[in-house]
């Protein structure tokens, strides 16, 4: 059976690498269409090119309060939406989804610290999409952290506390720095890197 | 053993993460949930299970007497040599550093194993995973080699529809 599953391992990559090849013919493309509207799953997460975004219902919407200061008082209506995806991942605001919401992000574009936070909005400014991110809190300085001595396991406290105040993140410094967020009460928050996202942030400049 | 598997349990249900995450049943341990998948073990051992144990046994926590502190504390930390060593296996990125990391983690967890839980004997895996650092300095990441697109090429195969006659 092994044998069997790496032959087609090995066919499928070869066959992959043909329809990449510019002299691939026009209707082997079209069966790998045909193909992909069968058996591909409903979200892909590998076939989004750099950079490509893809939103859902962008419609253009009066500018709440608190987004004000981001945008410039002349600015009354931007398009705003619910979820983005970029380079295959899906980030939600806070009010669509918790867990697509939670990030971690350089605070001021300073790359010297990374924080967590959550997504309140989506909107775009001068045609590229930006995310207006709450930042986590830090936790008391009184409460000790369990999770620090261990030195492999992205995880540290945090207060369950968001700044009340928004900071824009553009979604191309963003990448994939998601995140899970776990309550211990009503004040202290776990928040951690998953695996996947913890090499970028150790190789980032 | 109830009060673990019910923090467990509750962790699972209240950790917001992403959806792309492939996530751990949220009866996990009771009778109707069935065996949870490989990837679904790595998700348990790596995310929930540290946050888990590491908020009824770590540091800061509360304990009966100093004897049971002390041994709930061993458990917890033999238990994250292992979950380091899993993160460290799983990165996407390989260096030196990190594939030393791994070997020293699961050397302690391996020679710990039989002081802490007397009951339990090797296994043939612990001696696979102490080739897994060679086999990260010969292929690259375990991402690159793991058998999780086999696992989904046999998902894929079992779905289809049959008429449970071979070859046709």
């Amino acid at each position: 059976m092994e044998s069997t599953l790496l032959h087609s391992f090995l066919k499928a990559g070869n066959l992959k690498r043909w329809l990449a090849k510019p002299d691939c013919p026009a209707v082997i493309k079209e069966c790998k269409r045909l193909f992909d509207k069968i058996y591909r799953p409903k979200v892909s997460d590998g076939d989004v090119s750099e950079g490509d975004l893809h939103v859902s219902h962008p419609v253009p919407k009066n500018i709440p309060q608190d987004l004000r200061p981001l945008l410039g008082p002349l600015q009354h209506q931007a398009i705003m939406c619910a979820r983005l995806r970029h380079n295959g991942v899906i980030y939600t605001t806070s009010d669509t989804h918790t867990g697509n919401s939670l990030v971690h992000f350089y605070p001021q574009g300073d790359t010297s610290s990374l924080v967590p936070g959550s997504i309140k909005y989506i909107y775009e400014e001068h045609g590229r999409f930006c995310l207006a991110v709450q930042q986590q809190l830090p936790a008391s300085e009184i409460v000790s952290d369990p999770y620090t001595i261990y030195a492999h396991f992205p995880a540290k406290l945090y207060s369950s506390q968001l700044s009340s105040q928004l900071e824009r993140v553009d979604i191309f410094t963003l990448c994939e720095l998601e995140t899970f967020r776990y309550s211990v009460c009503c004040s202290i928050t776990i928040t951690g890197m998953l695996s996947c996202i913890y090499y970028m942030i150790l190789f980032s400049p | 053993m109830a009060e673990v598997m019910s923090r467990i349990k509750q962790v699972i249900n209240k950790t917001a993460v992403p959806s792309w995450l492939n996530s751990v049943p949220h009866n996990y341990g009771d009778v109707g949930a069935g065996t949870i998948k490989a990837d679904e073990w790595r998700n348990l051992s790596t995310i929930f299970l540290p946050i888990a144990l590491i908020s009824m046994w770590g540091e800061g926590t509360s304990h009966p007497s100093p004897e049971i502190a002390a041994k709930f504390h061993g458990i917890l930390d033999h238990t994250m040599l292992l979950v380091s060593a899993v993160t460290l296996a799983c990165m996407r990125t390989v260096i030196v550093n990190r594939s030393t990391a791994y070997l020293d983690y699961m050397t302690r967890y391996i020679c710990d194993l039989v002081t802490i839980h007397a009951d339990i004997k090797p296994r043939p895996n612990m001696h696979m995973a102490m080739h897994i650092p060679h086999f990260l300095c010969l292929f690259g990441p375990v991402r690159s080699w793991w058998c999780f697109p086999f696992e989904r090429l046999i998902g894929q195969i079992q779905r289809l529809l049959s008429n449970h006659k071979s070859g046709i």
